[in-house]
């Protein structure tokens, strides 16, 4: 079996063809797994937190004085906010979706629910305008009523009798089982008391968003006299203006008073996706540098070997070859090289990546971003030899007869 | 087989205007072992390079094997230049990457030959000039002569109606010359038409025809009527 004469060709020059080959290989494997942590972070970034965040905004308070003075001065400051006009909705809570800071625990299935389904879960102080307030969608069950909520005792363990908790928490605990109505213990000590799942919201995500148990969230009937927030709900388009007219309305109140930690939804939404922007953008730069580097390559290799070969390529002309077949000449030599390239690539691709997976925890790169990545290096070698193997089809075939 | 009629061949630039063929007519028939010859700059590789498809004439008529090329588009050349025309270069031209087989074997893919078509041919072709030994050898392992005769095997292949050579034995010891213009004298004892330019008049003289150019134009053609088969010495059927 002969080889083809473009591959026989090359095999005399394995050390050009190889350079270009192992750079095709190298750019791969690298733009395999950039492509594949771009489209991993931007579906990350695009989760839906399950509320009306371009409605939503959170300030903090610092109440002072005994428990009880503490608890009558947040009620008094709800309750002028909720009438602020544009204000929708407003309750007391200790974190926010997508806020960076809150509570987690562990959940168990309680109180009687040793060795069954365990998780971790974002823990939210609600009360019973909480569902309304963040436009959560209740799927099973009921909100809680007004006398459920209580006041949280400071030093004293978090057990609600009742919660609420999101379909994903739901799916991970009782699997296709129906949650409203049974028990759970969100402290995670096996055996205690626990806590009667009332309802299921559609989804709610965790304060944290690298967070690998993002969508798992439980709401529990509570407010705390601590340090907490107000979580507000403005009418439409009406969230800048509002929260200016929040802040004279509690500055009315107590002119004194700090109110901190201000931030709406949407900047909170932006500051915990930061990092996953940066990252995107710098993968997506390596790989536009990376591309370019290698069509440089190509497009200075393939120049080099059409101006060597300008006579033999004239010669191939006058032996009648037209300047079509010159130009597919080129431009299956670059394919081959490149195939070549690609098959080195994806198994340094999937090499790199088990390596990284078995040693440092990192994801599986999912198989079909090789082909995704070895589509785009073969047609960035078709587009980078175009110029040159035109350059070649253009040479004159009259070259032939005139004087080495 | 191939008719010249007031040719002209002019190459222009903005400042100056060089006639290289004028009025320049030539008939050569089939079977015919013409030279031509001529001093340096007389216009003898521009002739050639017009014969061979690998240029365009200015003015005139140039008929190849009946078919006018005037007006042909460039595929439509190369491709006669691939079916009719046969080259032998001074200086050989193989292509170094590739073994005597693939050699031989580039005007035969351009064709479209199939696989089992080419092969045959390619090993007629080798076999005739003495290397069907040798087909996997590359050019840089071959002397002088050897890389001709591949060279006059590649041109072979294709069965043209026409081989051009171009100074064959320019580059050649006079005993590799001799062996190669003996092979080109057999080539065309075998029925295939000859059109030889060379300087060398001694070479020129094997030759059943002389043609000699000075300045564009023919100025001794020692017969204006083409001689076909009368003059063919115990001509072999071609091969």
């Amino acid at each position: 079996m002969r080889k083809s004469p473009i591959l026989a060709a090359l095999l005399q020059h394995k050390v050009a063809a190889g350079l270009i080959a192992a750079q095709i290989a190298l750019t791969l494997a690298i733009i395999a797994n950039a492509l594949y942590i771009v489209i991993d972070r931007t579906q990350l970034m695009a989760r839906p937190s399950g509320v009306v965040e371009q409605e939503l905004f959170v300030l903090g308070l610092t109440p002072e004085g005994s428990a009880e003075q503490r608890r009558a001065e947040l009620l008094a400051d709800l309750d002028a906010v909720r009438r602020v006009p544009g204000v929708v909705g407003a309750y007391l809570t200790n974190s926010m979706p997508l806020s960076g800071g809150g509570w987690s625990s562990s959940v168990v299935l309680g109180p009687d629910g040793a060795g069954g389904a365990e998780s971790n879960t974002a823990l939210y102080m609600v009360d019973e305008t909480a569902l309304g307030t963040l436009g959560l969608n209740l799927v099973a069950g009921r909100n809680f009523e007004p006398g459920e909520v209580q006041w949280h005792e400071a030093e004293k363990p978090l057990r609600p009798d009742v919660v609420i908790i999101t379909q994903a928490l739901a799916e991970r605990m009782f699997g296709d089982e129906p949650a409203v109505g049974r028990m759970i213990g969100i402290s995670g000590v096996r055996g205690e008391v626990g806590s009667r799942v009332i309802g299921v919201v559609e989804r709610l995500v965790t304060p944290w968003t690298d967070w690998g148990r993002f969508g798992k969230s439980t709401l529990i009937p509570v407010r705390s006299d601590g340090s907490p927030r107000i979580a507000v709900r403005t009418r439409p388009d009406a969230l800048q203006q509002t929260v200016k007219a929040v802040e004279e309305a509690l500055w009315a109140r107590n002119p004194q008073r700090v109110v901190d930690g201000l931030r709406t939804m949407p900047e909170m939404r932006a500051e915990q996706h930061r990092g996953d922007r940066a990252l995107v953008f710098i993968m997506i730069a390596i790989t536009i540098c990376l591309l370019a580097v290698t069509a440089l390559g190509i497009v200075g290799q393939a120049s080099f070997w059409v101006t060597q070969r300008t006579r033999q390529i004239g010669v191939r002309r006058a032996l009648g070859a037209t300047r079509g077949q010159i130009l597919r000449y080129f431009q299956a030599e670059n394919a081959i090289i490149a195939g070549f390239g690609i098959v080195v690539g994806v198994t340094l691709a999937y090499v790199v990546n088990y390596w990284m997976a078995e040693n440092f925890g990192a994801d599986r790169l999912p198989w079909f971003y090789l082909p995704i990545g070895a589509a785009i290096v073969l047609l960035l070698g078709q587009v980078a030899v175009y110029a040159p193997a035109r350059r070649a089809a253009a040479v004159p075939p009259a070259i032939a007869t005139r004087s080495a | 087989m191939l008719r010249m009629q007031n040719l002209k061949k002019i190459y222009r630039t903005h400042l100056v205007e060089t006639h290289a063929l004028r009025d320049f007519s030539l008939e050569v028939g089939a079977g015919e072992f013409v030279a031509v010859t001529g001093p340096s700059g007389s216009g003898k590789t521009t002739f050639l390079n017009i014969a061979g498809l690998l240029e365009e004439h200015s003015e005139g008529l140039y008929a190849i094997d009946g078919v006018d090329v005037r007006g042909l588009s460039d595929d439509a050349r190369s491709r006669l230049r691939n079916e009719k025309i046969g080259f032998v270069f001074q200086s050989f031209n193989l292509i170094p990457d590739l073994d005597l087989f693939d050699n031989v074997d580039v005007p035969l893919r351009y064709r479209g030959f199939d696989r089992a078509e080419r092969r045959r041919r390619i090993e007629q072709a080798l076999g005739r000039v003495g290397l069907g030994s040798r087909m996997k050898h590359y050019p840089s392992e071959l002397s002088g002569g050897q890389q001709q005769r591949v060279a006059i095997a590649r041109a072979l292949a294709g069965e043209p109606k026409i081989l051009l050579a171009d100074e064959p034995t320019g580059n050649l010891d006079s005993v590799m010359a001799r062996c190669v213009l003996e092979l080109l004298e057999e080539i065309n004892r075998q029925g295939t038409t000859i059109i030889m330019v060379t300087h060398d008049l001694e070479l020129a003289r094997r030759a059943r025809r002389n043609v000699h150019i000075v300045d564009g134009q023919i100025v001794d053609l020692d017969a204006s009527a083409p001689r076909v088969a009368a003059r063919r010495e115990a001509a072999a059927p071609a091969a």
